[in-house]
């Protein structure tokens, strides 16, 4: 067996970590559960990682990983065709170009909400908690909690407009 | 954008599902065309990450998933084996939310029935102004037709057709259902019933805007008309959709709300209202067909 080139490896996990989130939050953006994010990433790294060009730099590389993200969201919709309803692949391409573009913006949004979560009543932070918990079933959270899936998923989007609120002022006030 | 605007709602129901084939159409069309919207959705996904993220940094019990990928991902080298550190490390970091996984509800959907939902019977006894009863259509009704302005029905032979008034151009048209033949009266949870109506106007390069609005009352609502916010501010609960279509907009534009409805509510009122978004051009027929009322309960 050929023994790993580490530095090889290094390089490679260097330029995926710092890329990682804004992949995550692409492929996010089109696949919208966190299992389905997390299926479609496994797969991303493996291509990254078999394919990986040693030359590219940072942003070739981030660029080129984002075209193959896209391309394993399109393979995933189409192998599971689960989605009646698919976007047009000039949308997956416009959307990538968004995330790429405000990828720092993103990230110091994701910095921000940090203290936007911290500002939550205890029980909207508890809610929020328990409903992205990994394999937690909104429509069984809902059903214990007394309410209506559509009721629950409606509490968590006005949280998550309160944190986007929060995120946005937090930004404001260190002059972002 | 603003996270008051309602498109913010749709990116929501978007993501849980729930949206129909035109909302679908109408989102694809924002994210292609207006870059404050793109910015939004991306956004929305951002917060919906980084939550994902702060949840699994929390203190947690162990509850291994996913372990079908991992045997392969063993084979690897180091280097592997750090990546699936970094994708799959969060799998096996998860909380137990303990209440939760005794029990698997399904959503039972069950279509609640309207008097002539596609408006196809030119015989219906449309009232003009607010209904005065419930099972009845009434509203700015002109009448019941085939074919205008070159387009048909969205559904079946006939739609409705509206007679604009006010500056806004605006037109409604409402209908009270009896929530007590309706559903059990010892219930005590919610229910949610979710209503959706096509709309149109004969002159698609205005700036229109649809809504479908629920409003659920714990008395008997149907004796007198009442201006809409004071029928807002009666109600124990209440929702709305907006939908602005493009200028130019081809063809029919469905408009979804649900509403949950609260154990005490005795009617509820479907308002569907069409209008110009700008006030300032002559008053144009409008157009509504194939209303849909749906039932959803969690059943066990």
């Amino acid at each position: 067996m050929l023994e790993p080139d580490h530095k090889l490896h290094d390089q490679f996990l260097r330029l995926f970590m710092v890329h990682e989130p804004s992949l995550r939050v692409y492929v996010r953006s089109l696949l919208f559960t966190g299992e389905d994010e997390s299926d479609v990433m496994q797969d991303v790294a493996v291509v990254l990682w078999r394919k990986f060009d040693p030359t590219l730099d940072s942003e070739a590389f981030c660029r080129w990983a984002f075209g193959v993200a896209r391309m394993e969201v399109l393979t995933f919709r189409r192998d599971r065709a689960r989605d009646r309803l698919q976007f047009s692949e000039d949308i997956y391409q416009l959307l990538s170009e968004t995330v790429y573009e405000q990828s720092n913006h993103l990230e110091a949004e994701r910095r921000a909400l940090e203290s936007c979560v911290k500002k939550l009543p205890e029980e909207r932070k508890q809610l929020i908690q328990a409903a992205y918990a990994p394999g937690v079933q909104i429509d069984q959270m809902a059903a214990e909690m007394g309410k209506t899936a559509m009721a629950l998923y409606k509490s968590l989007h006005r949280i998550r407009l309160t944190l986007i609120d929060c995120t946005r002022q937090v930004l404001a006030a260190e002059g972002r | 954008m603003n996270t008051n605007d309602p498109r913010f709602d749709l990116i929501q129901r978007f993501r849980d599902g729930s949206v129909t084939e035109e909302e679908h159409a109408q989102v694809e069309s924002w994210l292609r065309e207006d870059a404050e919207f793109r910015d939004a959705w991306v956004g929305y996904a951002n917060i919906d990450y980084a939550l994902s993220l702060g949840v699994k940094k929390s203190p947690v019990q162990s509850l291994p998933r996913h372990q079908k990928t991992v045997s392969q991902w063993l084979t690897w080298q180091p280097v592997a084996a750090s990546i699936v550190g970094i994708l799959l490390g969060t799998f096996f970091t998860s909380i137990v939310f303990a209440s939760v996984s005794a029990r698997v509800p399904k959503l039972s959907r069950k279509p609640i029935a309207l008097d002539d939902p596609g408006f196809e019977n030119p015989a219906q006894n449309y009232q003009q102004g607010f209904p005065n009863g419930v099972g009845v259509w009434g509203g700015e009704i002109d009448r019941v037709t085939e074919e205008e302005a070159g387009f048909t029905a969205k559904e079946g032979q006939a739609m409705l057709q509206l007679t604009s008034r006010g500056k806004e151009g605006g037109a409604r048209v409402c209908y009270i259902v009896d929530l007590t033949t309706l559903l059990p009266e010892s219930r005590d949870r919610s229910v949610e019933i979710q209503v959706s109506a096509a709309f149109h106007t004969e002159d698609e390069a205005r700036h229109n805007r649809y809504s479908v609005n629920l409003l659920a009352y714990d008395y008997e609502v149907e004796e007198a008309e009442l201006l809409f916010p004071d029928l807002v501010e009666d109600a124990v609960a209440s929702a709305r959709q907006r939908v602005d279509p493009k200028p130019h907009h081809s063809g029919w534009q469905r408009v979804v709300t649900k509403l949950e409805v609260p154990p005490s509510a005795r009617r509820m009122i479907i308002w569907l209202a069409a209008r110009e978004k700008i006030s300032t051009q002559p008053k144009v027929h409008r157009y509504v067909d194939d209303v849909k009322a749906t039932l959803i309960t969690s059943q066990f």
